[in-house]
């Protein structure tokens, strides 16, 4: 099978189908996961919504964080 | 020993625990880091400078794993007064509220490892070169980037930055040397605005003493395997607590 890793941190990353033409905002709706306020990434660099995905790509969405108190 | 640590010290002993105790450690060399050998051996890396800049929640937590590893030229950097609110997820007492944060914390550092901290009890902002090693712990990214762009990046001085963030229940701990342009770039790229903070309902930023301590251990454990085997130091690890996941990258 042609799949994607998705995943939100904190949290797993699993695997999904991939489609022709498919955006990371297609990949998140299929594994039902929400980008707001999150950043994407995708195979390690920063990413949006409309970026293109590959077979074997990985979409990693983190929370912004910063605090140290 | 302090006055302060010598109250304490008399207040909370029975009478009757008269027998001689072990000697505490007046001294660094006085640590007895036995068991501690075969994973890391401090000797070497002892005397070189750490500065850590930020004692609150993980920077207050970081200086003491530090010291108890071994290391022993420690200076601290931070203006702030320790609050009641500080207590539990700081490394401060209670009897403490109200005292400098730096002094505060060499007097408990002093007290548990012999290690005599040099203390700067003033906001950092490039006064004066850092050392060898940048633990750099500050609350805003707007403080990040003011101190790494004044005082770090490019600067043949500091070998080693460290940088810690964290929320409620994750964190994230980054190591890399900030005169190698690929571990800048990248790093750089993760620093997000201050308007992204999480803030919760009552208008505070949540913590909790599990998640600083825990990030402040992996931070510390970053930079050990950073000055023994350096490949061996992912350069980010975005650590989840709830629920338990790691993520690691390299530069």
């Amino acid at each position: 099978m042609r799949t994607i890793t998705v995943g939100r941190l904190p949290g797993l990353l699993k695997k999904f189908e991939i489609f022709d033409g498919d955006t990371v905002r297609t990949a998140l709706d299929r594994a039902g996961i929400s980008a707001a306020g999150m950043e994407i990434r995708v195979n390690d660099d920063a990413a949006g919504l409309d970026t293109s995905l590959q077979v074997n790509d990985q979409v990693v969405l983190t929370k912004p964080i910063k605090g140290n108190r | 020993m302090t006055k302060t640590a010598k109250t304490r010290n008399k207040k909370t002993l029975p009478k009757a625990a008269a027998e001689p105790k072990p000697a505490a450690p007046e001294t660094p060399a006085d640590m007895n880091l036995l068991r501690q050998l075969t994973i890391f051996d401090p000797e070497k890396f002892a005397a070189e400078r750490i500065d850590v800049i930020g004692v609150g929640a993980t920077g207050s937590y970081a200086v003491w794993f530090l010291a108890k590893i071994g290391m022993q030229n420690i200076h601290v950097w931070d203006d702030d007064t320790i609050e009641s609110h500080n207590v539990p997820n700081q490394l401060y007492f209670m009897d403490q509220v109200g005292l400098k944060k730096v002094d505060a914390l060499a007097e408990n550092i002093k007290r548990a490892t012999g290690v005599v901290i040099k203390t700067h009890s003033v906001r950092f902002e490039g006064q004066e070169p850092l050392g060898k090693h940048v633990f750099l712990l500050v609350d805003t990214m707007a403080g990040r980037k003011m101190i790494w762009d004044k005082s770090i990046k490019m600067k043949l001085n500091v070998s080693t930055l460290v940088e810690t963030r964290i929320s409620s229940d994750q964190g994230r701990v980054y190591i890399l040397s900030p005169f190698n342009i690929n571990h800048v770039r990248k790093w750089e790229a993760t620093l997000c605005s201050d308007d992204e903070a999480e803030v919760s309902l009552c208008g505070t930023v949540p913590s909790i003493v599990t998640t600083a301590s825990f990030i402040a251990a992996a931070a510390v454990w970053q930079f050990i395997k950073w000055l023994t085997a350096r490949e061996t130091a992912e350069n980010e690890a975005i650590i989840g607590l709830r629920p338990m996941s790691v993520y690691v990258r390299n530069f």
